[in-house]
């Protein structure tokens, strides 16, 4: 078995523009091992957002490979996607993407729907979910009444509620204020202490000097540079 | 060209056969490619090209199957309201029969169906394996799914043009009337023990199914499709019309009879299509199709009922069998 | 499982009985003969009243009188319940005048060369055309060719205005 969770080579993803291509990723390779806290920093346009997706499964390269724990990612159907993003991936979304209609127990239930697991369990893993983020307190309000702050955590319990091993942060702390991206901090601290696979693409400068960070890798024009 | 194409059903008809092979036409260049250089283990740029492309041909082939399950009994339909118009033709069966083609138009149509349920659960295990090893006999499949309907399409239009509304057309008591002294029976079967095989095949598929003998099963199938198509004709489908010398297969379409023709057929196609590709699925691929057999029984069980129930009502009411055909012999028209 | 070998064991017997009663209907009896090879003598043939069809009308030949059998040049025979059916058979044939028509007589009852009988033209036919061989000529009967042109134009007892004519005739009288 390799010791790296997710394997990269030679990614390619490109859009057609005017009769060319504008690559969004070119030749990109990367390997993250089991337990990393991975930040990934750039400004926008740099392909950090892309590079999430793809490994995500919620976007397909043009070319080269990515595995994550020996599946070929990029090469499953969407159905065996579904299945894969279920188990081993959550992510949190820049813009949170919450039901506002829906309440917040059931906003983090979202991603369990589709599991095969009863309702008991379902609503365990929920609350579990729900005290990691540290957001039981409001699992009855309706997502719209939510500051942002607590919608981000909300949106981490969710990512958090089919206890995957790999956790992806697209710009956690970019609608937040100091003090609750200090407090999202701490919780990504408690997430990589927990042994998950944290990877966050960030421009927040505070993210450079995280000390559970093993790197921090500047992406500029869709390559790491450093 | 035919005035006949300003017939409102043949128009639609026409139409809808010729923009499914248009969509068929354009998503060839795609399924010709993939032939040639499908490498599922490859992460090149043309391999992931040629994946994003399998999702449109599989859109374009659940479209065709969905538009040609529809057009099917919508053909029936419109020959059935041209035989209003034809002298001579009291159903479908003498449209049908107009041309020599006609028949061989209607077995294509069926066999493209068919092929169309064959792609589908070949395309249905392919998906779900994972490594898409299925996925060049789904793109040959597909090639030749492209052939036949555009042999189709060209018969179609051809069978619809060549229509003379002026010429007189036989009846189905011509064609299918019983001739004199022949039997039209299979393998030189006689009515009874036709019907008495129809029930035994009937129990041997569902038992062959219980059993999981995939073999047996499959040539179990195909002999009830000869069977059943036979009984139909010669047995059911008298009581049925409640006259012991009408086999026609096409006029139980018509409202008289409470359109129960697409009814009886389509159980049988739906059953006969469904099992057959399922266990050409298990025997060549060896996949598990335990479902797809199930609801092929299903289909099958509901048209051996539908069948029976004609008989037990009409027996029930008159309280004996429909009389024996009198059979009095063919006049040929001078 | 227990049901998988029970349905095994009866889809078995059945499959053995569906064989069986199949190869039994095979071999029975075969369908009525209405073409026959290798008459090279080119003889009228007997054959089966009941078994034989008309090879134009489909019907059963059910009288060898007023029947007809038409050979060809390779000894292939047809058989007619009619002589009217031979003449709409001898009408698609190319070679018309190398096949040998053979007909059983109303008066004689034997098989005669059909071009030498005589054919009333009011009798009462099993296809209604009106035609009945003999082989001694009778007042009002015509030669073969006079009635295969009647037949091909369609002057025969099934033509209404024809049977009237015809057969008022014999009512005045």
């Amino acid at each position: 078995m390799s010791q790296y969770l997710i394997e990269i080579q030679d990614l390619e993803r490109f859009f057609a523009e005017g009769g060319g291509r504008l690559y969004v990723l070119q030749n990109l390779c990367l390997n993250v091992k089991r337990g990393e806290c991975v930040v990934l920093q750039g400004i926008s346009g740099s392909g950090k957002t892309t590079l999430l997706n793809l490994i995500a499964g919620i976007d397909r390269p043009d070319s080269g490979r990515i595995l994550v724990g020996g599946e070929p990612v990029n090469k499953l159907s969407d159905r065996f996607l579904s299945i894969f993003r279920g188990r081993h991936v959550g992510m949190v979304f820049q813009h949170y993407h919450l039901i506002d209609h829906l309440s917040v127990s059931q906003n983090v239930a979202v991603p369990l729907t589709a599991a095969d697991m009863g309702f008991a369990e379902q609503r365990q893993r929920v609350r579990q979910a729900m005290a990691l983020a540290n957001i039981s307190h409001k699992a009855d309000s309706t997502a719209a009444t939510l500051s942002g702050g607590e919608k981000q955590r909300v949106a981490i319990a969710r990512a958090l509620a089919s206890d995957p091993e790999i956790i992806l942060c697209d710009e956690p702390t970019a609608n937040l204020d100091r003090a609750n991206a200090e407090a999202l901090i701490v919780l990504f601290e408690k997430l990589h202490n927990m042994g998950k696979t944290v990877i966050i693409a960030t421009h927040d400068p505070r993210f450079l000097s995280l000390p559970f960070a093993s790197r921090v890798l500047r992406m500029e024009q869709g390559e790491i540079v450093s | 060209m035919n005035p006949i194409f300003l017939d409102r059903n043949i128009f639609v008809y026409a139409l809808s056969e010729t923009v499914v092979w248009i969509v068929l036409f354009f998503a060839m260049p795609a399924a010709v490619a993939l032939l040639r250089y499908w490498d599922f283990s490859s992460y090149t740029a043309l391999q992931f090209r040629l994946e994003r492309r399998a999702y449109l041909l599989m859109s374009v082939a659940v479209f065709v199957f969905v538009l040609k399950l529809l057009l099917f009994p919508y053909f029936i339909f419109t020959l059935d309201k041209l035989s209003a118009i034809v002298p001579g033709a009291m159903c479908a069966a003498g449209v049908i029969s107009f041309d020599p083609s006609g028949m061989h138009l209607l077995y294509l149509k069926i066999a493209v169906l068919f092929m169309l349920v064959l792609w589908l659960v070949v395309n249905q295990y392919d998906l779900a394996g994972g490594n898409y090893r299925w996925s060049r006999l789904k793109y040959r499949l597909f090639v030749l799914l492209f052939v036949l309907i555009s042999v189709e399409l060209w018969l179609t239009l051809r069978f619809f043009n060549a229509l003379d509304i002026h010429a007189v057309l036989n009846c189905c008591a011509t064609l299918y009337g019983l001739l004199e002294g022949m039997n039209p029976l299979p393998f030189g079967l006689e009515k009874i023990p036709m019907v008495v095989l129809f029930y035994l095949v009937w129990f041997f598929a569902l038992f062959s199914h219980a059993a999981r003998k995939p073999l047996r099963h499959f040539a179990a199938l195909m002999l009830f499709a000869v069977i059943a198509y036979y009984s139909v004709l010669y047995f059911f489908g008298t009581y049925i019309y409640e006259l012991p010398g009408h086999h026609c297969p096409f006029c139980m379409f018509q409202r008289d009879y409470w359109y129960v023709g697409y009814a009886v057929w389509g159980l049988l196609a739906g059953g006969l299509f469904l099992g057959i590709a399922a266990l050409v699925a298990e025997i060549m691929m060896r996949e598990k199709v335990s479902l797809l057999k199930r609801i092929s029984s299903w289909l099958l069980s509901l048209f051996v009922l539908l069948c029976t129930v004609y008989v037990v009502s009409y027996v029930i009411r008159n309280g004996t069998l429909l009389p024996e055909e009198v059979s009095t012999g063919m006049v040929m028209p001078m | 499982m227990r049901y998988q070998r029970i349905a095994n064991i009866f889809s078995l017997f059945l499959g053995v009985l569906i064989v069986g009663i199949l190869l039994y209907f095979m071999f029975q009896k075969h369908d009525p003969v209405s073409v026959v090879q290798g008459n090279y003598d080119r003889k009228p043939l007997a054959f089966v009243l009941t078994q034989t069809n008309d090879v134009v009308c489909k019907m059963l030949i059910r009288s060898y009188d007023n029947s007809a059998q038409a050979v060809d040049t390779e000894g292939e025979t047809h058989f007619f319940n009619d002589p009217g059916c031979m003449v709409l058979w001898l009408r698609e044939q190319p070679n018309r005048a190398q096949i040998r028509l053979w007909i059983h007589t109303l008066d004689t009852h034997r098989w005669i060369d059909a071009r030498r009988a005589w054919y009333g033209i009011k009798e009462k036919t099993v296809m209604g055309y009106g035609f009945g061989a003999r082989e001694k000529r009778k007042r009002g009967s015509i030669g073969f060719e006079e009635m295969y042109r009647r037949m091909l134009r369609g002057e025969t007892l099934l033509d209404p205005k024809v049977r009237k004519s015809l057969l008022e005739d014999d009512y005045v009288r």
